[in-house]
Parts: structure tokens; C-alpha cells; sequence
């Protein structure tokens, strides 16, 4: 066989193959609710049965003047009240007034949320930006741009009497919800996520519901 | 990691023209499937994959020579809780996780054929080598990697059956372990590869 004929045959079988298999690399049609997770992480030489009660005020801190213009406060309310219900069910009694009764552990939530921007092109243009910073689109053309906003929100509880790091008032607990900030949020959703909080943080049961 | 795949596939197109009737080159599809505890990180079988053999006819019935390969698994794995330890600090993440492995194996192997030249040809082949696995582990924004490269065997039975004068269809089903090298992503005290793959495929030569 001519050697020019066996090298095409070689190109063509090989691209072929190739092609077919990369073809099939597997995509997961991820969604944006693909891109949330619950992180918590507690010191496990906390005795958390010891607690009976907990303060948490009734305002959710936005960080910055960003996070208020990418999240709503739509979902405050239910966030505060799902928060409240599962503490309730771990033993923790509520208490609402701090100079009245000085609670056990207090739990303080705040959002913070901004937007990243990616650029993608071809030439010298394929490079990452972060939205707000000094990477401007230089060497050459991009094709465009894709911004997704990112957000979290945040829960800590904090023991007053406890010392870490020789201050008093450390976290003894923390999680946090965090993801794509998306527009398919729905209340169940949301629910669901606040709730696991608390499903893999067994630890954090009173000695009251023992 | 793909350079040397590019670099084997360089040499083949660029010596061709120099290959005599003792050469003959096989590429194929691979379809595998991850065995043993490696099945525990990606559970899927996977159509991703090719494969490229150059031998050299040592007699009528042995060759010799390269065995390449690529194959790639993902998995996607929702609502997983994973226990986490860092220092004095313990905890959980819950999200998605996409479980990504590349494999590239780089082996110098033979094959035992059976029969004649133009007849459909049973074979056994045993290859060793290197087999790498890259380890990729994303939950939501953020991506873990481990790559390691392992020695590896690879036991594989086949049929070429015969097309033209200078190409047959080579079909083969191969193993692939790679010894414990490195760390895993996953909880495994050895970190291993191992996967059957099915191959088909053209070869071309004599």
C-alpha cells in the first residue's frame, strides 16, 4: 500500500476514534442547585451537651453594600425561623432578651455575595478576571464573557465563656450554605439546605433532648 | 498529560513512510469499567476512551511493541455528606460531587496470535508499564486533584479478524491494574487503579 494512502488511512482512523471518544467525554447537565453546599465544622472538645439555651437576633448581616444588591431580603424570615425550629428540636430554648437572661450560646447569620466575571476567547485573550479587580482584558481579543453570582450565607455559634487563641468568645460551631446565587430558589429549597445544617451536626444536641 | 499520547501519535504518523511489512499498528475504542475499590470513586462505565498499539512481528505468531491508551470516568454524586478533619476542626460538607478520573497508560507489551496470516487470529497479549490516574474531585466551585503514576500490568485476549489485505478488526477485552502509588481522593489505604476495558478497532500492516 503507498505510503501516502496508509498514512491517511492512519490520520483517519486515529482522528476518528479520537473524535468519537472525546465525543463522549461525559457532561452532567449540572444544575445551579449542583453548585450549593452545606460545610459545618464544630471543635470536638466542646461539650455541647451542657447548653440550654441560645440567643440569635432577628437580622440577617449583609456584609457589604454588593451582597445587599445581589440578595434579597426575601428570605430572611424563613431563614431566621428554620434556623430557630431546629435549634428548638436540638433542646436549645430561645431566649430574646440578653439582659434578662444571659443565654448559653449566641448564633449570629450573615450573607455576603459577589459576582464573578470569566472571560473566554481564543489567542492571548484566554485568561480569568475576577469582577472588581485589576485584570483588565489585554493581549489581544476575547470572545466574551460569562458573570455568575456567587453568595453565602453564614451561621456561628459562639460561647463567651469559651477561650480560643487567648480571647474569650470563640465559635464553637459554624456553618455555612454557599453556592450560586440562583433565581430557581424555592422555599422548600432553601429549607432543605437549612435543615441539613443541622442533620449532619448531630453533636449539637443538648444534654435536654437525652 | 496529554503529551505523550500527542508525541506517540507524532512518531506513528511520522514514520509510517518508513514502515516495512514487519510493523502494524492497531487503534481502537475503549469502553471500560473501573473494578475493586477504584469503583468506589467513579461507578460508571465509561465510552470515553481510545487506545493505540505499534507492534513489531517478532515471528509469525508473537509481536511486540507499544500499547497506549486513554480513558477518562465521571460521575456525578448528589446530597453527599462527607466527614472532613482538620487539625482540631471537624465537620461535614453536603453538596454535589462530580468524581472525575483520567487515565493515560503507557505499557510495552506483546501479543501471541494464533493461526495464519489471513485467517481470523485469536490472540492473548500481556503488556506492563505505567498507567496514570489523575483524580479530580469538584464540589461546587472548588476542584481536588491527586495524579499519580503507577506501575501497571495488563493481561488482555483478543480476535483480529481479517478485512482487506493490510487492515483486520481487532476487538479485544483487557485489565488494567496499576499497583498502589500515591494518595486517593477517597477513603482507600492504597491507592490503585484497576478496569476492564473492551477495545475495537482497526489494524493496519501485515
Amino acid at each position: 500500500m503507498p505510503t501516502v494512502q496508509r498514512m491517511t488511512i492512519w490520520a483517519l482512523g486515529l482522528s476518528s476514534i479520537v473524535l468519537i471518544s472525546v465525543s463522549c467525554y461525559p457532561t452532567h447537565g449540572l444544575a445551579v442547585e449542583d453548585f450549593d453546599t452545606v460545610v459545618t465544622g464544630y471543635v470536638p472538645a466542646n461539650d455541647f451537651t451542657k447548653y440550654r439555651t441560645f440567643f440569635m437576633p432577628d437580622t440577617i448581616i449583609h456584609v457589604d453594600k454588593e451582597t445587599s444588591q445581589i440578595v434579597t431580603r426575601k428570605y430572611d424570615a424563613l431563614i431566621l425561623s428554620t434556623i430557630a425550629t431546629n435549634m428548638s428540636n436540638m433542646g436549645y430554648t430561645r431566649v430574646t432578651d440578653t439582659l434578662v437572661s444571659d443565654p448559653d450560646v449566641r448564633l449570629y447569620l450573615a450573607v455576603t455575595a459577589t459576582t464573578f466575571e470569566t472571560y473566554y476567547g481564543g489567542g492571548w485573550g484566554g485568561y480569568w478576571g475576577w469582577y472588581g479587580g485589576y485584570y483588565p482584558p489585554y493581549y489581544g481579543g476575547y470572545y466574551g464573557s460569562v458573570s455568575y453570582d456567587v453568595g453565602a450565607l453564614a451561621v456561628d455559634m459562639l460561647d463567651r465563656r469559651v477561650v480560643a487563641g487567648g480571647k474569650t468568645g470563640a465559635i464553637v460551631w459554624g456553618s455555612t450554605l454557599s453556592g450560586l446565587v440562583g433565581g430557581g430558589i424555592s422555599n422548600s429549597y432553601l429549607t432543605g439546605k437549612l435543615n441539613q445544617m443541622f442533620t449532619q451536626s448531630p453533636y449539637l444536641a443538648t444534654g435536654a433532648t437525652k | 498529560m496529554k503529551k505523550p499520547l500527542l508525541i506517540a501519535a507524532m512518531l506513528m504518523l511520522t514514520t509510517s513512510g518508513v514502515w516495512s511489512q514487519q510493523y502494524f499498528g492497531s487503534v481502537y475504542w475503549s469502553v471500560a469499567t473501573p473494578t475493586g475499590q477504584f469503583r468506589s470513586f467513579v461507578n460508571e462505565t465509561s465510552v470515553a476512551g481510545f487506545g493505540l498499539d505499534v507492534q513489531w512481528w517478532a515471528s509469525d505468531h508473537v509481536s511486540a511493541g507499544l500499547v497506549l491508551g486513554y480513558n477518562v470516568w465521571s460521575d456525578v454524586y448528589r446530597g453527599v455528606t462527607q466527614q472532613y478533619k482538620i487539625n482540631d476542626l471537624q465537620g461535614a460538607v453536603n453538596g454535589t460531587q462530580v468524581h472525575t478520573v483520567n487515565s493515560f497508560t503507557l505499557m510495552a507489551g506483546g501479543r501471541y496470535l494464533f493461526g495464519g496470516s489471513r485467517d481470523v487470529r485469536p490472540f492473548f497479549g500481556l503488556a506492563a508499564g505505567a498507567v496514570t490516574s489523575a483524580q479530580a474531585l469538584e464540589v461546587s466551585l472548588v476542584r481536588f486533584t491527586e495524579t499519580n503514576w503507577h506501575l501497571g500490568v495488563a493481561p488482555s485476549v483478543g480476535l483480529l479478524i481479517p478485512m482487506s489485505f493490510n487492515s483486520m478488526l481487532d476487538l479485544s477485552a483487557r485489565f488494567s491494574y496499576g499497583f498502589p502509588s500515591g494518595q486517593a481522593l477517597y477513603n482507600v489505604s492504597q491507592n490503585t487503579i484497576s478496569f476492564w476495558s473492551i477495545n475495537a478497532g482497526f489494524t493496519f500492516g501485515n
